[in-house]
């Protein structure tokens, strides 16, 4: 009896660790940062999220044909602070060119978040997720920015003199987007 | 049995009372304490992240309006806010945390059948040790000097 109590336990303790190693070995990598380390093209991730600018939802899908420029932000992070003026600004230059930009508002409550569009006379679309889309597209802060071509490729943005972080972007933007590498991404998708 | 029923239904209300108070009236330390910040996966109360400061002030906010605590803890939870399951401080329901909610039971399960099993072997074992016979309790050795010190004594 002792003895099948011992090999229950360790069967049990094994089998948790084995779900551990599982866990780890599994722990994904997003197909989008695959391909950006590739210097790829890959599909982007699909999506249909609820509005925090207006109601309704939003689909990726609906967007086919256009170039969207996909900014991931927090209404409490600074450098999205930062940025939201040269977004804004930007999203105007480029409007009425087949460009669209669409905010992802990551883990952030409304009212902060429509405030923070206010403030920056943010007037393009906002999405709301829940760490949901950051997985797919391999986020890891805020604020970050694709580019996705009108076939729905997330395109590898080509490297670009970042005047923000004083540094060569490539891939995606990281940190607070500059007008310098906005453009680089949207050029580089509308001639793909 | 009317005695019984009526402290059961007084131990009932005694419990319900604070209960439906607290659901109707909620207080913003015990909102804090029941809710966890979703970028640090801590309670909102040991919180200082910027998110949790958003929703310790949304909660203010909102018991000030008289809103009830599941109207609060839903309206983070789901739309307008959208901050999802993860603010109630408990594991999802898929993936990897589904072990969270399932180990407990199973462990729960295999407790009481080690539990049973050994509670059976204990009784089983007790059965076996049959009570020595009466007047054999010592060893014949010891006995036989027991006897030798009562006899110095009745000498």
């Amino acid at each position: 009896m002792h003895r099948t109590f011992q090999v229950i336990a360790v069967a049990f303790v094994l089998g948790l660790l084995s779900v551990l190693i599982w866990k780890v070995v599994h722990n994904p990598t997003s197909p989008v940062t695959r391909a950006q380390q590739a210097d790829q093209p890959t599909p982007a991730p699909s999506f249909t999220k609820s509005r925090v600018d207006a109601s309704g939802t939003l689909s990726l899908a609906s967007l086919r044909g256009k170039v969207v420029v996909l900014n991931f932000w927090q209404s409490y992070c600074a450098p999205c602070t930062a940025e939201a003026r040269t977004l804004a600004s930007s999203s105007q230059q480029w409007s009425g060119k087949d460009v669209v930009f669409v905010g992802v508002d990551e883990q952030d409550l409304r009212g902060p978040a429509l405030k923070f569009l206010r403030r920056f006379d943010i007037k393009y679309p906002i999405i709301a997720d829940n760490l949901s889309l950051t997985g797919k597209y391999g986020v890891t802060g805020y604020p970050e920015t694709f580019f996705i071509d009108p076939s729905g490729q997330v395109i590898p943005m080509p490297p670009t003199h970042d005047s923000v972080c004083n540094c060569t972007q490539s891939g995606h933007i990281v940190g607070g987007a500059s007008a310098q590498t906005l453009n680089a991404g949207i050029k580089q998708a509308l001639t793909t | 049995m009317k005695p019984i029923l009526i402290a059961a239904l007084t131990l009932a209300f005694a419990f319900a009372t604070p209960a439906l108070a607290s659901e109707q009236h909620p207080s913003q330390a015990e909102m804090e304490a029941m809710l966890v910040c979703p970028a640090c996966h801590e309670p909102l109360d040991e919180s200082s992240s910027p998110i949790a400061q958003q929703m310790k002030s949304y909660i203010r906010k909102h018991i000030a309006m008289g809103w009830t605590r599941s109207h609060i803890v839903d309206t983070l939870e789901g739309p307008p806010n959208n901050l999802g399951i993860s603010i109630l401080g408990v594991p999802q329901h898929h993936g990897f945390d589904l072990l969270a909610w399932w180990l407990p039971i199973g462990g729960a399960i295999l407790g009481g059948i080690a539990l049973a099993s050994g509670a059976w072997a204990w009784s089983r074992n007790r059965s076996d040790d049959a009570p020595p016979p009466a007047g054999s309790m010592l060893d014949p050795v010891l006995e036989r000097r027991v006897d030798e010190a009562l006899a110095g004594f009745d000498g």
